[in-house]
């Protein structure tokens, strides 16, 4: 048995859980805090690939990740790199995917969030900007643990959509879902054993850290 | 500094209007039974919310002003707003709280002595006491150097003794600020004993029947000897214009 994928989906979940506060940040603090009409069809918009079936999820991205599509095409003229079965690829597909799953433990967070303080902080000068890093970030930080947390195990059990986008290459996309897989398929159950036996702990341990930090929280 | 006042704005079930202006070096207490719209008043005096019609003013600064369509953020008014409930940030500790206001660190030793909290500095919002946290939140306010300073019923969720203590603490460092203070209240009483100026709404608008009315029954209830008589000794009587006006220094005690 190879390391390889194991090592692949660690790297995937870890880039993952790095990247998507960037994205996630904007549309929950929007959604706790925004008012106006679109809030529902934002929400309706983010939390689809948490409902759409992976493969369709993934066919759409792979539609506008290859070289001519609108993402892709971008991407090469940017970068030369096909996006498509590479591992920025399933970077970028595993950010789609698992947008929901941060965005909605975040914007939960902010909603507990007294508004009190927000307009405590406005009173006292600070900018909305200076508001979400100095008063929303440093109360809100056991809504983003719990949230970075979902995405890590969350991206480390990701098939259909990787698979879709970028095939399994050993080494490049080949993630350790698809290798178990693979092996089952190809009568390697030992393999797809200790693959799985791997895996699985790993999940059930930040599982229990997502419990630890929301019983912190609530209390 | 001054503050001119004169807005408008309809609610789900009221109209809140107040015409009036707050002098320097003096406490306007606006007074008067809850959902009469003076929370909403200050709010929208600290930038919040927005009137419907009207122009607020301090000094020469047009903070709001419906014709000119000039609205000034809460961020650029420079107000001191203590509020009801204790609003301290929680991660931070009382120093850090106020510190966070100040733009010269140097005022923060100093508030943190005047309002006798020096000791507590190091200790976060939940672990002090609600009469603590209140006078940390004073500090808070008082920090930004504000060209006015507004108390949305700063003292309603502490007991009796904390109360007082903190109510005779305004009164004495109120002389001592060069600004209006617009102090928000239900409690009459509290009211009579900080307010230079008191005006009294009900439904959203200056009422001077409601505060007869409130007076009237309080003499009844204590047969005849608080608060209606002293407020006339202490010189409290109606105006033309609705407004009641404490022309000597002596309070209710």
């Amino acid at each position: 048995m190879t390391l390889e994928p194991l090592l692949l989906s660690a790297k995937l979940a870890f880039c993952t859980m790095v990247l998507i506060p960037l994205l996630a940040f904007p549309p929950a603090y929007f959604l706790a805090f925004g008012k106006c009409r679109g809030k529902s069809i934002l929400d309706a918009l983010i939390t689809l690939p948490m409902v759409i079936p992976p493969t369709v999820l993934g066919f759409g991205l792979l539609v506008v990740m290859t070289p001519t599509g609108a993402v892709g095409s971008t991407w090469q003229s940017l970068t030369g790199d096909r996006l498509i079965f590479s591992f920025t690829g399933i970077l970028f597909a595993s950010l789609v995917f698992n947008l929901p799953f941060a965005v909605q433990p975040l914007r939960a967070s902010f909603e507990k969030l007294d508004k009190r303080l927000l307009e405590s902080a406005a009173v006292l000068g600070l900018s909305p900007f200076q508001t979400f890093y100095r008063v929303v970030l440093p109360n809100c930080v056991s809504g983003i643990v719990a949230s970075s947390i979902l995405v890590f195990a969350h991206s480390l059990g990701e098939f259909g959509v990787i698979l879709m986008v970028g095939g399994s290459i050993p080494g490049k996309t080949q993630v350790a879902s698809i290798a178990i897989f693979e092996a089952v398929e190809a009568l390697r159950y030992e393999d797809a054993l200790y693959m799985s036996a791997a895996l699985v702990p790993v999940c059930f341990v930040f599982l229990l850290i997502i419990n630890a930090v929301n019983g912190r929280q609530r209390s | 500094m001054t503050l001119s006042i004169s807005v408008s704005k309809q609610l789900e079930t009221l109209t809140v209007e107040l015409e009036t202006v707050c002098p320097s070096n003096s406490l306007t207490a606006i007074v008067g039974p809850s959902g009469s719209g003076k929370t909403t008043l200050i709010r929208m005096l600290a930038g919040l919310e927005t009137p419907d019609a009207g122009t607020i003013r301090c000094n020469e600064k047009t903070w709001f002003s419906s014709k000119e369509g000039i609205s000034v953020p809460a961020q650029h008014r420079r107000v001191g707003l203590v509020f009801q409930d204790y609003t301290l940030f929680p991660h931070l500790t009382v120093e850090k709280n106020i510190l966070f206001a100040a733009e010269n660190p140097d005022v923060t030793l100093d508030l943190l002595k005047t309002f006798g909290i020096t000791h507590i500095r190091n200790k976060k919002p939940h672990s002090i006491s609600g009469g603590e946290r209140q006078r940390a939140a004073f500090c808070q306010a008082l920090a930004r150097e504000p060209v006015a300073l507004l108390l949305d019923e700063p003292f309603s969720a502490l007991d009796v003794t904390t109360r007082r203590k903190l109510q005779h603490l305004l009164l004495e460092i109120k002389t001592r600020l060069p600004i209006p203070i617009i102090h928000v209240t239900h409690d009459l009483e509290e009211a009579t004993l900080l307010g230079d100026t008191i005006i009294a709404m009900e439904q959203g608008k200056e009422s001077p029947n409601w505060l007869n009315t409130q007076l009237l029954a309080a003499h009844h209830a204590t047969r005849g000897n608080l608060p209606y008589e002293q407020c006339h000794q202490c010189g409290i009587h109606a105006q033309a214009g609705y407004k009641i006006k404490r022309e000597n220094n002596a309070g209710i005690r």
